[in-house]
């Protein structure tokens, strides 16, 4: 897929959250003549629902965005190391490029449409036109691609180094998400103390309150449902924020983490939903 | 022109552009004590000095931070400009030409100046002293130019790039090292004031309106502004810097 219809895909499908929140706002408008209340903790649950469904497949399409460039990027010594050795061994560069399809999987299918182009005499810069060039480095590489295709003993010599080159960057990218990696788990953490702490908290403290003390002149009385609502709307924001924030410190190129984001958000919607419909 | 990044292309011409809100808004004092305007108020005169300053302030750092994007962006790219550039030397491609198209491929206003000026006809040794002149000593335009004028050096240019693409690779290895530790900062205090104060927030505030007596303070306006503004403002504050942070490290 192009870049600029990928970056349009991904602008509409982040915004569908935002859309089901209108529609949302507007069926009660219409139906009932009110609009959505934030202490009301019902319209709360159905809410973060509502988002949490509807971010699912931007989710899931930011999370196979970064899962491909990453696996694409890896693929690229691979890719290198098998036509250096079959160019050394006598192979013309078609021949080379297939026996590479063996050990790819994400760049599998850029190279088979490179050897479709070439198999009915395009240039290879015709087929390169559909290789990825998502990141520097797989644009760099279809650049390559395209040189080597000159053929010539000296080309080959530049084989080697080329590929040592792609080869320290690889690493170093894999050492920066090797290091941040332990990020996630640590929102995974806190975010089960904000799910269990909270919910402790409404069932053990604020819920009994709420049915059996009366007010008094050292008890004020205990608003349950509006806490119960500020609490659920809390778990929602910091899942989504931290969906986003994660992706920035683990250095991804899209917003990947935003499925872990959704990972947490669903069960903490199932605790506060169980939670209300048995205590209030 | 790199200049156009300044009001009417002139720093001087910029700042004092960047005066005129802040001295507008000192005025109104002014007008004030002198009597022309009697109905203004104290609150009225700072805010509008605040305004005016602010205004003023973005003014003033507008263009620092476009300098500053423009040199990251270039240093970002650093790794595989020169690997590209070296690989195409290698592969018999004329050493200039094949810097133009590597630098064509790379989005870097920097990168695409030089390229203009090249293309219609100044020295490279000009252009580079020009934008040296622009940016000022820095290391990023200290290495464009030594790499611009390795081009000159034929098929030497091969091993001196592949020198200086060791060093760039050392120095982002430095680089990670330093943004590894910055980040680590920078997520414990996410993760302290983000997501652990707000829990302890909920639950003492909630907690104490219930045993206090009456204190006149909405308690669910509180716990709302802070789950509706202080976090989103906070994490998003915590985002930008995390990703200032990895982008210095990233390839």
């Amino acid at each position: 897929m192009k870049v600029e219809r990928r970056s349009l895909v991904r602008g509409l499908l982040l915004l569908s959250p935002a859309i089901a929140l209108i529609g949302y706002t507007m069926y009660l408008d219409i139906d009932f003549k009110t609009l959505p209340n934030i202490y009301d903790p019902y319209e709360a649950l159905v809410i973060s629902f509502l988002i949490a469904i509807s971010l699912t497949p931007s989710a899931i399409y930011e999370y196979k965005l970064e899962w491909e460039v990453r696996g694409a990027e890896a693929e690229v010594p691979v890719l290198l190391s098998v036509i250096e050795n079959n160019l050394r061994a006598g192979l013309t560069l078609p021949q080379a490029l297939e026996a590479a399809t063996d050990y790819l999987s994400f760049l599998r299918r850029d190279i088979v449409k490179l050897l479709n182009t070439l198999s009915v005499g395009e240039p290879i810069e015709e087929g390169l036109k559909h290789f990825r060039r998502d990141t520097p480095l797989l644009a760099v590489t279809a650049d390559y691609l395209r040189i080597i295709a000159r053929g010539g003993e000296e080309l080959y010599k530049t084989l080697k180094e080329f590929r040592e080159a792609v080869e320290v960057i690889v690493n170093y990218g894999n050492r920066l998400r090797e290091a941040t990696r332990s990020y996630i788990g640590a929102i995974y953490m806190v975010m089960f103390v904000y799910l269990v702490t909270t919910a402790v908290f409404l069932k053990t403290f604020i819920y009994p309150l709420s049915t059996q003390a009366t007010a008094s002149n050292i008890l004020n009385p205990v608003n349950a449902k509006a806490l119960t609502s500020l609490i659920i709307y809390g778990a929602l924001i910091e899942s989504l924020i931290n969906g986003f924030a994660t992706s920035y410190f683990t250095g991804s190129r899209y917003l990947s983490s935003l499925f872990h984001a959704l990972i947490i958000l669903f069960p903490s919607v199932a605790v506060y939903a169980i939670l209300l419909f048995t205590s209030l | 022109m790199l200049s156009n990044i300044y009001f009417g292309g002139s720093k001087k011409a910029h700042y004092i552009a960047s005066a005129v809100p802040l001295i507008s808004s000192l005025t109104l004092p002014a007008l004030s004590i002198i009597g022309l305007l009697k109905t203004l108020t104290l609150l009225d005169i700072a805010l509008a000095i605040l305004t005016g300053g602010t205004v003023t302030l973005i003014m003033l750092l507008y263009p620092r931070f476009i300098i500053s994007s423009m040199l990251d962006k270039l240093e970002l790219s650093m790794p595989h400009l020169i690997l590209r550039t070296r690989t195409l030397i290698m592969a018999g491609e004329s050493p200039l030409q094949t810097f133009i198209n590597a630098s064509g491929e790379i989005k870097s206003p920097i990168l695409d100046y030089l390229i203009k000026s090249i293309i219609t006809g100044e020295t490279p040794e000009t252009v580079l002293d020009e934008i040296e002149g622009f940016f000022g000593k820095k290391p990023v335009i200290d290495r464009l130019k030594r790499i611009v004028l390795s081009l000159g050096m034929g098929t030497q240019a091969i091993s001196f790039l592949k020198d200086e693409f060791e060093a760039v690779m050392a120095e982002k290895d430095n680089n990670l090292r330093k943004a590894l530790d910055s980040l680590s900062v920078v997520v414990e205090l996410y993760m302290t004031v983000g997501v652990f104060f707000p829990v302890i927030a909920i639950v003492l505030l909630s907690s104490l309106s219930i045993l206090g007596g009456p204190s006149g303070i909405d308690v669910y306006t509180l716990i709302a502004l802070m789950i509706f503004v202080a976090i989103p403002l906070f994490s998003a504050l915590a985002a930008v810097m995390a990703k200032k942070i990895v982008e210095g490290a990233m390839l």
